[in-house]
């Protein structure tokens, strides 16, 4: 046991003082927005985040205005405040629209972790009418790879393009399992046709 | 500096992908079977994809319990969770509260995508609102009587009550037996089991006296207390070493190996009000 304990106490020691090298003293995670590809100059960025609660969804937007600001020279840098205890802390998608006026001209959606400070870099894919028919924000993924990330297909795809009240972070969860099983209209959500 | 995963890093998305995959081969199914006019003598469903789009059919012509069966058939064929959730939310229709939850249950502890798992857990959460609960009462002897609110609601082994949430008085009764009284708390979707065991009515025998329980003899806690001397002075140590180790590499900004991460354009609070 004695040996047990002053092992431990030496490895803490030891592992304590290995550490020199330079680190990132991050307290949050940084959003760093990008865009790929040729798109309009986006005028705006609509970011949003959602995640679920005992009281259900809760969502969370932040619009920025990117007047004066080219965010395909240099990539715009969020720093999001997660306090101890927000819900955001648990399972969140992020979903980042660019929009020329009120054209939505570049996406992006993950399911991050913001629990863990750090970079997190949020290259935006660009959209066109091939890949977001009904103007919503959210690419089908089925139109194309240069729609999609191949993995947004995963968690923040629009299973229907053709209808803009079904899409990922929508609050009505029928609106938003992108499975093909269900559909969004009230009672009426067993399958889709 | 330390990356958090991104579109092209997630963690797990392989796999979700993986899982996932077949699910669009189910939209395509249901697509095709929508589209293509339904012929009386086409071939029963076999495979389970044709269960599925069969299933979907009854559903929608409100045959739930064939669309159930046939959702459980492809189901054993292809264990794909969105199977379960088709289940639970035809129970949910039909009103069929605690087997609803039951089967909500089942697709969370299949289903892995938080989309899914999402949709689950808030269809769940809005069945158990105002549901009534369940209490059986099982146990010993067979027979005997069961009230609740001083209502008679039926015998062990077989007595079922659904009841509003909240404080209900339970009393168990039986001759030759002492009556048994308790409150219940019932909450909303859940079942639970009361084990009966109701003890016979016996006459009182002269009480034993009984014999004096000698003192535990005091122990040896020699071992004990060197363990524990140990502990404190090994916590103290390791205290005492972790402040030093703050002082100097925390606290004092001319030593420190860390640096700022780069300025942010904005900040994004996510605490405070929610919407």
């Amino acid at each position: 046991m004695k040996r047990t304990l002053f092992g431990f106490l030496l490895a803490g020691v030891v592992a304590s003082c290995a550490a020199e090298e330079d680190v990132v003293a991050y307290d949050t995670v940084y959003l760093d927005i990008s865009l790929t590809g040729e798109v309009i100059p986006p005028t705006r960025l609509v970011a949003r985040v959602m995640t679920h609660t005992n009281d259900g969804p809760v969502l969370k937007a932040l619009d920025i205005d990117l007047t004066g600001i080219d965010i395909a020279s240099s990539p715009y840098r969020v720093k999001l405040d997660v306090p101890p205890g927000s819900p955001f802390t648990s399972e969140t998608i992020l979903s980042v629209v660019a929009y020329h006026d009120d054209t939505p001209v570049a996406s992006y959606a993950a399911r991050p972790s913001l629990a863990e400070p750090g970079d997190m870099v949020v290259a935006m894919v660009p959209l066109t009418r091939q890949c977001d028919s009904d103007e919503d924000g959210f690419a089908n993924c089925l139109a194309g790879a240069a729609c999609c990330d191949k993995d947004q297909a995963d968690y923040a795809h629009d299973c229907d393009d053709a209808d803009p009240a079904i899409q990922p972070l929508a609050t009505n969860p029928s609106c938003r399992l992108c499975d093909g099983t269900t559909v969004c209209d009230e009672g009426a959500e067993l399958t889709r046709s | 500096m330390r990356t958090l995963p991104t579109q092209h890093d997630p963690n797990g998305h392989e796999r979700a992908r993986a899982r996932l995959a077949p699910r669009w081969v189910w939209l395509g199914a249901a697509l095709a079977i929508a589209s293509a006019p339904f012929s009386a003598t086409a071939a029963p469903p076999t495979t389970a994809r044709e269960l599925a789009a069969a299933a979907a059919n009854k559903a929608r012509a409100a045959e739930f319990d064939d669309a159930i069966e046939l959702y459980e058939a492809a189901f054993a064929q292809d264990p794909s969770p969105v199977l379960l959730l088709n289940i639970a939310v035809i129970l949910d229709r039909q009103g069929r509260v605690f087997d609803a939850i039951q089967a909500y249950e089942r697709h969370l502890s299949f289903e892995s995508d938080p989309v899914g798992r999402l949709s689950s857990t808030e269809r769940l959460a809005a069945v158990r609102v105002g549901a009534p609960g369940r209490v059986v009462v099982t146990g010993a002897p067979p027979g005997a009587e069961v009230f609740i609110d001083d209502v008679r609601v039926g015998r062990v082994p077989k007595a079922t009550a659904d009841l509003p949430a909240g404080d209900h008085s339970l009393r168990i009764s039986h001759s030759g037996y002492v009556t048994f009284s308790s409150t219940i708390v019932v909450s909303p979707g859940v079942k639970q089991t009361v084990e009966a065991a109701l003890a016979p009515v016996q006459v009182a025998a002269p009480a034993d006296v009984p014999e004096p329980v000698p003192l535990a003899e005091t122990e040896n806690d020699d071992d004990s207390r060197t363990l524990w001397i140990w502990i404190g002075v090994g916590t103290a140590i390791t205290v005492g070493t972790a402040l030093a180790l703050g002082l100097v590499y925390g606290l004092d900004d001319g030593g420190s190996n860390t640096v700022a991460p780069r300025p942010a354009d904005r900040t994004w609070s996510l605490g405070g009000e929610l919407r």
